[in-house]
């Protein structure tokens, strides 16, 4: 039976293209311009980068999605093949974006009270949501039709959730060039919701598609 | 323990790649023994011919992940990984799961890869009974030995290790399998 397979198999066998990451890189970097580039021409860009004033926040914000945006991306490219594992050094630059905005919003409830905490949330709450996790989406649908479903992973799960994650985060990334809603509590109830609503999305949808 | 030459497989495998029906046919034949001897080892009943065809299937299906500056064995190790473990949770079949390092080096895998299959399932349980079980299945410590190391009761290491490996199990889809 074995023997009458390998036969078949072997017949007419065609080279084939190996799996590679960079059509990955290539088509985020392309997906963040173009996301960048919606994002600056339907709503414009935050008033200090529009005025050429480039304050901390609105260099660190994008920087900070983007970073994340960057590691998410290294973990699915770790995780594609069968042998892939999610790697500490993969997750780490994760872990530390979230532990630092948690801590700016724990120094920020010492400061100013949940009353004056909860002011950062007033201002664009759905167009954030509803841009990020549209955006989020549509970036996942065309990573998966061009890339990721070649993928043959070990984990589809968390395969999902790593690519839900970066095309989130880089959705975020686009969208603050936009949004001038700095405060902790925004960037982890707003912002990260969103990207968290995307993750979950992708985590769901990779444990359904990507089975062996 | 087996030994197989991993070297040269990953020379017929780069070869099949590049559309080298012959060496691709070699490839097969030689991984095959190898499958069966994999599944054999971990499964009881007679599909383990099978689960060998099923799993050449999809090494020809994702033959295109096979990354050509890596080694062969982890690749073709975690597809029958795969296979089995997705067949025994379709099947709901006995399956046999040992928590010992050395089964995978008899596979021919290099010991940092047998011992990460270990440790794959037991990075699904908490830390805690990871932990334990660890120290009583793998480092072989008596469970008197594991109780000192861990501060808890010999009873207590009794009951951890118990329910850790009926978890162990229902991960692996099993109703009812030996796993010591």
């Amino acid at each position: 039976m074995s023997d009458a397979l390998i036969d078949d198999l072997a017949k007419d066998l065609k080279p084939v293209k190996p799996m590679r990451t960079w059509p990955m890189w290539l088509g985020a970097g392309i997906g963040l311009v173009l996301a960048a580039a919606y994002v600056i021409g339907f709503y414009g860009l935050r008033p200090e980068l529009d005025g050429g004033t480039f304050t901390f926040m609105a260099i660190g914000k994008p920087l900070l999605f983007l970073l994340t945006g960057v590691s998410a991306l290294w973990a699915v490219s770790g995780l594609v093949r069968p042998e892939g594992w999610l790697k500490w050094r993969h997750i780490l630059p994760i872990a530390a974006m979230f532990v630092l905005v948690t801590g700016a919003l724990m120094l920020d409830l010492g400061r100013s009270g949940m009353a004056g905490v909860s002011d950062g949330l007033n201002g664009g709450v759905l167009l954030c949501y509803m841009t990020i996790v549209c955006g989020g989406i549509a970036g996942l649908v065309v990573l998966w039709r061009l890339w990721l479903r070649r993928a043959a992973t070990s984990h589809p799960v968390t395969l999902g959730a790593m690519a839900g994650l970066a095309v989130g985060s880089l959705m975020a990334a686009a969208y603050s060039l936009h949004c001038n809603m700095d405060a902790p509590v925004y960037i982890l109830a707003v912002y990260g919701v969103a990207v968290a609503v995307v993750t979950a999305a992708a985590a769901l949808i990779g444990g359904k598609l990507l089975r062996w | 323990m087996n030994t197989y030459n991993s070297d040269e497989w990953q020379g017929w495998m780069r070869a099949a790649l590049n559309g080298d029906a012959g060496l691709y046919r070699k490839l097969l034949a030689a991984v095959r023994p190898w499958l069966l001897s994999y599944f054999r080892r971990r499964l009881y009943g007679s599909e383990c011919e099978d689960l060998v065809q099923m799993t050449l299937l999809s090494l020809h299906e994702k033959r295109h992940t096979y990354d050509v500056s890596a080694p062969f064995m982890p690749w073709i190790a975690a597809i029958a990984r795969n296979k089995l473990i997705d067949y025994v949770r379709k099947a709901g079949r006995h399956v046999h799961v040992e928590l010992d390092e050395a089964m995978g080096v008899d596979d021919g895998l290099r010991p940092e890869l047998a011992a990460r299959d270990v440790q794959v399932l037991l990075s699904q349980l908490p830390k805690d009974q990871a932990r334990v079980i660890g120290l009583h299945k793998l480092n072989e410590l008596s469970v008197e030995e594991t109780a000192a190391a861990t501060g808890k009761s010999a009873s207590a290491v009794k009951v951890i290790v118990h329910r850790g490996l009926k978890k162990l199990q229902g991960l692996v889809g099993l109703k009812g399998g030996t796993n010591e």
